[in-house]
């Protein structure tokens, strides 16, 4: 187990573009499992790579334990990556994959027997040791990849969206095995992935990496209820905001009026509210002092409807309705949320506000 | 109806039988005396001459020279090649398809016009009439086949293996040997195989170059076919031909890649 430092690391490529990664500042610490939420194209992966030492930082430095990553060769790192691929070698059985790395660091084939089985039991593959890989499918592939990782013992495991080539249940399985296994064995491990609910479901810790900045890094739950810029906000499903001007606790604009529990870090915020918490009711409704709109998309979503609210500017509101409540796209309605569940966004910096 | 393992296994059969029919001929013309349209089978048989061919001096020094000469242009190529085939592969290169165009350009005249040409150019060098240039001339059609083919299998083989082994803690030599050559061994087989027949089967790079002093088995094959043994002409181009199949069969028996 070992800590891991990314300070203001940045990343271009030689053969020019512009910054893939800027300024990327994480701490990982020992035994942690830290999530990296992203977008494709946001720069996860190549993240990742400069852990591994595929890539070498521009700018910034890397430490492993407090000790500079930059000129270590890959090899010596103990820095191993998973990849959506499993790259299991076609030419040995479960058991020469997974004893790969022992037999190379001069294990005694009882021993190498031994860890074999201890691993293949801890990621719930016993009695593949004979299979071949051919005869794997995705997630049983997957799982003997693991299990190879940690058979090499490494400092920090780093895994760049290991599930998503399988299907939902497995995917969902194996996060459980993963999770499991992560609880058992304490490694330091970075998981990048675009999914939101890994993320939730996984993350001692979300990093929110948003066109090759880190935007936000708490608690699943912090970032999931309260995420602090734009571009954190819309990789935890909260895809609209407000525009207008702040009073205080107050936040107007030609849209109306909220009230926000919370101090917004700079004039410059605007205001969101998760889709869940805002309400939207028919505007024919008495007594009702909301934000005005017109429902503009409607979609089915098997436990609820996302409704889309165009108001009166023009912006937009996501919310979330019942199956059993009846709305049709273009139906005047009226939008409200407690002012528990308004909250300020800052602009993310690609924004260019 | 066939199922598709009887399908795929009756078309093997018949090219399997298509390939060895003039094998065959040749087989059982190598031990005929008589023979003649339109019998099925030879009239009078003979093995004296047949076994008397391995015998002679000419025919088992031309089987070396061969032999010694396919193998060292195959060993070249496969040095100079795999490295190409790894780059054009792997990398991203400026003039890429230039390089391929030079590499098979020769290929694209007849072979009488490349070979005089090769000639010419080795003579005004000063480096004509023995084995080491004929290896050097039989580069120029063995290479790009080699390059082709192995360039192909790398291109084919998952970068990420690499990052796998390094990451397990293999230094990059120890990726090559541990990885990237077992993974792709059917490949550069198959490569080194290509190549080594490309060479086995010159006969005027080898006659040009050569100067007339190395003699090779294509050569005796050819100069024993415009005379009247008809059975001394089978006899050698049956050996010709048994060599590359054995070396097809080991090939092809080898371990498995991808």
């Amino acid at each position: 187990m070992s800590d891991v430092t990314i300070d203001a690391v940045g990343y271009r490529y030689e053969r020019g573009g512009g910054d893939v990664l800027a300024d990327v500042s994480l701490e990982v610490s020992s035994g942690e499992l830290l999530c990296v939420l992203g977008t494709s194209g946001s720069g996860k992966s190549t993240l990742l790579h400069l852990l591994t030492g595929l890539f070498e930082p521009s700018k910034g430095r890397i430490l492993v334990d407090d000790k500079p990553m930059s000129g270590v060769p890959s090899h010596k790192r103990q820095i191993i990556l998973l990849s959506q691929k499993a790259l299991l070698f076609p030419f040995t059985s479960v058991e020469g994959n997974v004893a790969f790395s022992p037999r190379l660091r001069g294990q005694s084939k009882r021993e190498r027997a031994r860890r074999v089985a201890e691993l293949l039991d801890l990621v719930g593959l016993s009695g593949f040791e004979s299979r071949m890989p051919n005869e794997l499918s995705g997630g049983e592939a997957q799982r003997v990849a693991l299990a190879r990782a940690l058979a090499a013992d490494p400092t920090v495991l780093l895994m760049d969206e290991p599930f998503s080539n399988l299907d939902t249940p497995i995917r969902s399985e194996l996060q459980g095995v993963f999770r499991e296994l992560h609880e058992r064995q304490k490694l330091t491990t970075m998981f990048v992935t675009h999914q939101l609910d890994e993320a939730m479901a996984l993350g001692d810790r979300v990093a929110c990496l948003v066109d090759g900045r880190i935007e936000m890094v708490d608690t699943p739950v912090d970032v999931y209820q309260r995420p602090s810029t734009t571009g954190a906000a819309h990789l935890v499903g909260v895809e609209h905001w407000l525009e207008g001007e702040w009073h205080g606790l107050r936040f107007s604009g030609p849209w109306g009026t909220v009230e926000v529990d919370e101090e917004p870090t700079d004039s410059g915020c605007v205001v969101a509210a998760r889709p869940e918490h805002v309400n939207v009711t028919a505007s024919t409704a008495k007594g009702l002092d909301g934000i005005q709109g017109v429902i503009a998309d409607l979609r089915y979503r098997g436990a609820h409807f996302d409704v889309t609210v165009e108001l009166l500017d023009g912006s937009c509101l996501r919310t979330q309705t019942a199956v059993n409540e009846s709305h049709a796209v273009g139906d005047s309605v009226s939008v409200s949320a407690s002012p528990g569940a308004w909250f300020p966004l800052r602009k993310s910096d690609t924004e260019g506000t | 109806m066939f199922s598709a393992v009887d399908r795929s296994r009756w078309i093997w059969n018949t090219f399997g039988f298509l390939f060895l029919i003039p094998l065959a001929v040749l087989a059982v013309q190598s031990v005929a005396l008589r023979w003649f349209f339109p019998q099925l089978i030879p009239a009078e048989w003979q093995l004296e001459m047949t076994f008397d061919v391995l015998n002679r001096n000419e025919v088992r020094s031309a089987l070396w020279t061969s032999t010694v000469i396919a193998a060292m242009a195959t060993a070249v190529s496969l040095l100079v090649g795999l490295p190409a085939a790894w780059v054009l592969a792997t990398k991203r290169l400026p003039g890429r398809s230039v390089i391929i165009g030079l590499l098979v350009s020769p290929q694209l005249l007849p072979p009488l016009t490349a070979s005089m040409g090769l000639n010419i150019s080795f003579l005004k060098v000063g480096i004509s009439g023995g084995l080491i240039p004929v290896v050097i001339a039989h580069l120029v059609p063995v290479l790009p086949f080699v390059i082709g083919i192995a360039s192909v299998t790398f291109s084919r083989l998952e970068q990420g293996y690499i990052l796998v082994g390094r990451g397990l803690g293999l230094r990059p030599v120890e990726v090559w040997r541990r990885i990237i050559w077992p993974l792709s061994r059917m490949g550069i087989g198959l490569a080194a195989y290509v190549g080594f027949v490309i060479s086995w089967s010159q006969y005027l790079l080898t006659l040009f170059v050569g100067g007339g002093r190395v003699v090779s088995l294509p050569m005796l094959v050819l100069s024993s076919g415009s005379g009247s043994n008809l059975s001394l002409f089978s006899a050698l181009a049956f050996l010709m031909s048994i060599v590359p199949i054995g070396l097809f069969l080991l090939v092809r028996r080898g371990p498995q890649g991808v």
